[in-house]
């Protein structure tokens, strides 16, 4: 089962899908800097083995609390999902939205339809444009990758809000007006990391054509 | 650990308490006696876990069963935790609160042997921004600030195990801009502020 749609819900910083049967980890997606596939491998491993010993009867979650986060380990027919979150947040509450997400008919799945503020749209348009230009001949795989590692050294406790989703940045939900600042800042210095990467990659003057190629649709599309 | 913490935690009804240190010294209230082994072992699990993980730095872990629950709280030496039924009112936050306790209680042996620490002078961290600064300019600061965030630092009570926490965080996010082995080149130099 494809797990694309823990992308567009709120609060999942990032997350990784464990075989149940041989615990090899199968997927991890998301900007979480943290080595989730392993946490979630080795951890849904351990928790079987303590499971056991301590007769604890089958096991709901494990929740792991590390720095601002927490990693939520639970079954999912015959995955473990590691799915992580901020650290206030309810480890049940996460699971219940995922089920129901899983629950609901696709057509119905929400869509991360989030009503954006110019200042922010203008520039998440921006770094889109950006990575399928820098991305253009086949390589845009790689470079979702370089923008998920912007977002998850650089967007910092905004992450939650924002992420890749069906390969484009995208908000989970709309931001708090009073942190529209904060997040066109975040989003300014994504733009700077992506030009810097293209630079080192393919060189200052293809990299500008790139970019002026960017500013031009960008004045096309206003 | 001491045993009376653990005892009259106990008879406050929350669960089973118990310690596991890394070295495998296992703590229980009376009633946890017969899972002592038990729990040893699960000491074990989590800190062979938690090595081969590697610096993951987690502090603590719910396993939350159908019938029964445990949850535990870690540091570098040892875990304090308890071992429960979740009963109809009972949030898990209540065991939280219960091993907190635990943790105040006055442990006088062990504060005897441990050396007291010492929280490293705000200077350190101006010399880590600094630093930072040279090697990932203008991206210095919101980094910093991040990994601050992230880890969970408190500059004005931060340890050297703290610090180091930090400084491998940093080199880590410092290395996807300038790559991994300039990163761990500033990981090193970070390091060697601490000395």
């Amino acid at each position: 089962m494809a797990m694309d749609f823990l992308d567009k819900i709120p609060g999942i910083i990032g997350y990784a899908v464990i075989s149940a049967e041989d615990g090899s980890i199968e997927e991890v997606k998301g900007s979480s800097t943290t080595p989730l596939g392993d946490l979630a491998a080795f951890f849904s491993s351990a928790g079987e083995v303590i499971k056991n010993s301590l007769s604890l009867g089958n096991i709901n979650y494990i929740s792991l609390c590390y720095g601002a986060n927490r990693l939520v380990i639970f079954l999912q027919d015959t995955k473990y999902l590691g799915v992580e979150i901020e650290r206030e947040q309810d480890p049940v509450q996460i699971i219940e939205k995922i089920k129901t997400s899983t629950a609901a008919p696709v057509e119905e799945a929400p869509k991360p339809k989030a009503e954006l503020p110019r200042s922010i749209s203008s520039k998440v348009q921006q770094i889109n444009l950006l990575v399928e230009e820098f991305g253009s001949g086949g390589n845009s795989a790689h470079w979702l990758e370089i923008l998920n590692q912007g977002l998850g050294i650089l967007a910092g406790d905004l992450l939650p809000y924002m992420g890749v989703i069906e390969e484009k940045l995208g908000f989970k939900e709309a931001p708090l007006a009073e942190r529209e600042d904060e997040f066109v800042q975040a989003l300014r210095t994504i733009i700077d990391f992506l030009v810097k990467k293209a630079v080192e990659e393919m060189g200052s003057s293809q990299a500008r054509v790139k970019v002026q190629t960017v500013i031009e649709k960008m004045r096309q599309a206003s | 650990m001491n045993q009376e913490a653990l005892n009259r935690l106990e008879e406050k009804g929350i669960g089973l308490p118990f310690a596991v240190s890394k070295t495998g010294e296992t703590s229980v209230s009376p009633k946890g006696e017969q899972l002592k082994s038990k729990l040893s072992q699960v000491g074990t699990v989590i800190f062979e876990t938690i090595g081969a993980v590697g610096r993951v730095k987690i502090d603590s872990i719910e396993i939350i069963g159908e019938m029964k629950s445990v949850i535990m709280e870690l540091d570098d030496e040892r875990l304090t935790g308890s071992v429960f039924e979740q009963k109809q009112g009972m949030a898990v936050a209540d065991v939280w609160n219960s091993l907190k306790e635990l943790k105040v209680q006055p442990e006088a042996v062990a504060k005897v042997e441990e050396k007291p620490k010492t929280a490293l002078p705000s200077s350190v961290f101006d010399d880590i921004k600094a630093l930072l600064k040279d090697y990932v300019g203008d991206f210095a600061d919101r980094i910093y600030q991040n990994q601050v965030k992230a880890q969970r630092i408190k500059i004005d009570e931060c340890y050297e195990d703290d610090a180091k926490r930090l400084i491998f965080a940093l080199g880590k996010a410092a290395g996807m801009i300038i790559g991994p082995s300039k990163g761990k080149d500033l990981t090193n130099k970070l390091l060697a502020k601490l000395k």
